[in-house]
């Protein structure tokens, strides 16, 4: 399953990158046209969206890079390895876009002279942001990139780690079985304590101990794919100092 | 100027393609278990994963747009925009990255079936080892004390355990929160 997922991905890598590493490359912006001669200045808005969506979505980036780096998921996590591939390279195309937009001002500054680092081709890239459709839809994802960090930060209780969205189903069936086989039982039990039935107590304990043991081979057993055996609840940081 | 904008434009349509997709899977199980305006962050995920794939889709669009005699002087500054490779290597592994999630989500049916982008390891490990350091610990503890006799401390580990199982519910049910859900509630309303 790994090596199918390493293989596809080597395997498209290989296949994308051959032609733009081959003949193309070199000769790509030999001659670039002439820039019209007036742009639009909505460019602006595109550029300062291209911005935005650098910023929001290398934030996103990172706090999965950050998982996969602390809880060793390299190999172990495909889906999560692939999201984060998608958010940082779409951060990075957005921010080149936004570099092409600055070349007109910084280009002559700093002496750039390659054909895709001049002036006339900041202003094509300047022209290409001014297409009302495109504009609209980079606005519309910068806004919903800053939405999502503000959703996130009010309903943050319900986030951890790298998790980019939930699912209220599987959150509330974790609740309902936390609800209905621990905590129920331990009032249970608190109330018979009060009453001076120890010996009930006791039994009602015994169950949700083992209700609430359930649901922790639940939550770790599904990853590893076996029941809890002894230091299989200590983080790999842990694991390493030890 | 070369025909290498056609590499742009094709890994621009890759990218789009693979990210609707994405978005597509995330809505039919938004749709599905009707949680659209219930799970904003993951309605907002989903919206926002298909709008930035629009955008990519739009600039291949755009871009084949002087082929076919269409849009103009924008067609062809996305074409020559194309035409730079330093554009292509991170559209290239975007595109990767694109195919090689949603192959994997297809392959996964435990997170196909929900509206997760992806299950974080290392957080569901954290998750296991609060419930087992506040909850089974001090259960553990209250019967151990009760056992022997010691019946304040048996309280005490008891009272602890049962709001640390009470917090960990609330937390995962946002849905719920503020309705009344334990025994404890109930006996208390119904004595009002």
């Amino acid at each position: 399953m790994r090596a199918i997922h390493q293989a596809t991905l080597l395997a498209l890598v290989a296949f994308l990158l051959a032609p733009s590493a081959g003949a193309h490359a070199l000769d790509a912006l030999d001659a670039t046209p002439a820039p019209p001669a007036e742009v639009s200045t909505w460019w602006i808005v595109g550029a300062a969206m291209n911005l935005v969506m650098l910023v929001t979505f290398s934030m996103i980036a990172w706090f999965m890079w950050k998982a996969i780096w602390e809880g060793d998921q390299w190999t172990s996590n495909p889906l999560l390895l692939g999201m984060a591939g998608i958010f940082t390279f779409c951060a990075l195309s957005h921010g080149i876009h936004f570099e092409h937009a600055m070349l007109p001002i910084y280009g002559p500054w700093l002496g750039l002279e390659a054909p895709n680092l001049s002036a006339e081709f900041g202003l094509w890239a300047r022209t290409a942001m001014t297409d009302p459709v495109l504009l609209s839809v980079d606005v519309a994802t910068a806004v919903l990139g800053v939405a999502y960090w503000r959703f996130r930060r009010e309903q943050g209780r319900m986030f951890r780690g790298a998790e980019l969205s939930e699912d209220l189903r599987v959150l509330e069936q974790e609740a309902r079985v936390m609800q209905d086989s621990v905590v129920q039982t331990s009032v249970e039990a608190q109330l018979l304590l009060e009453a001076g039935q120890d010996e009930e107590a006791v039994d009602r304990l015994e169950e949700a101990i083992t209700e609430s043991k359930g649901i922790v081979d639940r939550f770790f057993g599904e990853e590893v794919g076996h029941e809890l055996g002894p230091g299989d609840l200590s983080l790999p940081e842990a694991r390493s100092d030890a | 100027m070369s025909d290498g904008w056609i590499t742009g434009l094709v890994l621009n349509a890759i990218v789009g393609t693979a990210f609707l997709t994405i978005s597509l899977m995330l809505a039919v199980q938004l749709t599905r278990s009707r949680q659209w305006g219930a799970n904003p962050i993951g309605s907002v995920f989903a919206i926002l994963v298909g709008l930035c794939g629009a955008g990519h889709a739009l600039r291949a669009v755009l871009g084949v747009g002087p082929v076919l005699g269409l849009f103009g002087t924008t067609g062809l500054a996305m074409q020559v925009t194309f035409a730079d490779w330093h554009m292509w290597i991170p559209d290239a592994l975007a595109a990767a990255s694109g195919v090689f999630y949603v192959v994997g989500r297809i392959r996964d049916r435990d997170i196909l079936e929900t509206t997760r982008a992806f299950e974080d390891y290392r957080s569901r490990r954290q998750r296991a080892i609060e419930i087992h350091d506040t909850v089974v610990q001090n259960l553990l503890e209250a019967k151990l004390a009760l056992e022997r006799g010691e019946r304040e401390t048996a309280r005490e580990a008891l009272d602890e355990g049962t709001a640390a199982s009470k917090a960990i519910a609330s937390q995962r049910a946002p849905r719920a929160a503020g309705r009344s859900s334990t025994l404890e509630d109930a006996i208390q309303e119904g004595g009002e």
